[in-house]
């Protein structure tokens, strides 16, 4: 066993271990907590597979946009230490049967094309290539993405201004 | 997957952690009695001077002191949020030395993207420092720990800013070639245009010393010190987001915050101490500038 997979099985269960308690928690705040280890240790899983630039980006938009958007929000909301949840053996049944069909797809979408698969020995992102590449080969779609961020910046902005009736 | 799991390489590793350790804990005790002291000399008055000579002993005692203290944990308070949080704070700061470069010999990882990753570690302080706040079970700790992730965020946004220009400028995410790129001579310093660039960097010289001085507002403003204390105001809120604190929690959260302060502003000092040949200079006159700038 290489140092290599010590590190990706602690991440791994981490992940699985840290995103079950940001669903099953009642308490919100504990589930933002969760949360918050979650997406660092997928980063910190992106890091040990090479993929640097990914890594850094998961903690500088997830850990410092969305969780403190998230955690902003649940200090807004009244109801923190006990949120009611649907704890009837139907709901249940319905989550598992979805949970069960989407790990199925991902698994056999997965094995079905094991030449997609790469090794995990990557050397660390060159980042100029990358940025070549979002220039250069899916310009189109890095245009586009960049249309749909300027209006959702923009639609923010109407939407926070005071309405003057 | 021939080789197999090696202890040693664990131990390596964890001992390659500690090291920054060794540089912070004097750093940070004389860059405290420094500011005090050049503080009080600011507002007239004479600072620290009976513990040691010329009270350069103070902060040591003070951080006995703090570890001396009882751990209160407050009747209200989330118990493991409690102590969980001053560790989140604690793991954003520290782990922002990793990609630092203390020496031409001595850095953490050498990874490609090391200032992006300084920046993006940083997110956790915001986080722990919110977590503080709501655990504390006290409205001014709240109140602090909103202001203060507000202030953080928001002045993320220029340093930001910064950082991008440059990158433009310098083509370079490394932070060791970074600062490999301006050594050797006092012309070859950010802000007097990076090395490399010939005579064109004159026109850059004006434009370099503006973005040091948003540099150093932005980050000023990220560490909480005095133009930029709303967070701690104490006139109003009794000490921000660390009211509850005591002990050994409440010295990892100031200690810390003002550690990322002078991690940002003087590691051309602690070059100085380590690489002395390459940057005594660079430290004595550029002390707060920020790191990318030398």
């Amino acid at each position: 066993m290489e140092l290599f997979d010590l590190f990706f099985y602690i991440f791994a269960s981490v992940i699985v271990i840290s995103g079950a308690v940001t669903v099953l928690n009642k308490n919100l705040i504990y589930a933002a907590f969760a949360l918050l280890i979650l997406l660092s240790s997928v980063a910190a899983m992106f890091f040990i597979l090479g993929a640097e630039f990914l890594a850094m980006v998961q903690i500088l938009i997830y850990v410092g946009g969305v969780l403190i958007l998230i955690v902003f929000g649940i200090m807004l909301t009244g109801q923190v230490k006990s949120v009611p949840m649907r704890e009837n053996f139907v709901y249940l049944l319905i989550a598992a049967v979805f949970t069960g069909l989407l790990c199925g797809l991902l698994v056999t979408g997965i094995t079905a094309r094991p030449d997609m698969t790469l090794t995990a020995d990557i050397a660390s992102t060159p980042i100029k290539m990358l940025g070549n590449l979002l220039i250069g080969k899916y310009y189109l779609i890095f245009g586009m993405l960049g249309v749909l961020l300027l209006v959702i910046l923009i639609a923010a902005a109407g939407m926070a201004r005071n309405n003057k009736e | 997957m021939t080789t197999i799991f090696n202890v040693w390489d664990f131990l390596l590793i964890l001992l390659y952690a500690i090291i920054p350790l060794a540089y912070i804990i004097p750093f940070a005790l004389m860059a405290v009695y420094a500011e005090r002291k050049i503080s009080a000399w600011i507002q007239n008055r004479v600072g620290p001077n009976r513990t040691g000579p010329i009270g350069l002993f103070q902060t040591t005692a003070d951080i006995l002191k703090l570890m001396q203290k009882e751990d209160i944990v407050a009747n209200g308070a989330d118990k493991k949020l409690f102590l969980l949080a001053p560790i989140v704070v604690f793991i954003g700061s520290y782990a922002a030395y990793a990609a630092l470069p203390f020496s031409s010999v001595y850095i953490g990882t050498n990874i490609n993207l090391g200032v992006l990753y300084m920046v993006a570690i940083s997110c956790f302080v915001v986080a722990g420092i919110i977590f503080a706040g709501w655990a504390s079970d006290n409205k001014y700790s709240i109140m602090g720990s909103l202001r203060s992730a507000a202030q953080l965020v928001s002045y993320e946004i220029p340093t930001l800013f910064v950082i991008i220009s440059i990158f433009a400028i310098t083509q370079q995410f490394n932070l060791r070639e970074l600062s490999e790129m301006q050594t050797s001579n006092i012309l070859n310093w950010g802000i007097f245009g990076f090395d490399g660039l010939g005579y064109k960097r004159i026109l850059l010289i004006p434009v370099l010393f503006v973005l040091m001085i948003i540099l150093f507002i932005s980050t000023l403003a990220e560490v909480n010190r005095t133009p930029f204390d709303l967070p701690e105001a104490e006139s109003e809120l009794v000490a921000g987001f660390h009211t509850e604190y005591s002990g050994m929690k409440f010295a990892l959260f100031s200690y810390l915050n003002m550690q990322i302060c002078l991690l940002f502003q003087g590691w051309s000092l602690r070059f100085s101490l380590v690489d002395i040949s390459h940057h005594l200079v660079t430290s004595v006159i550029c002390l707060d500038c920020h790191g990318l700038f030398q």
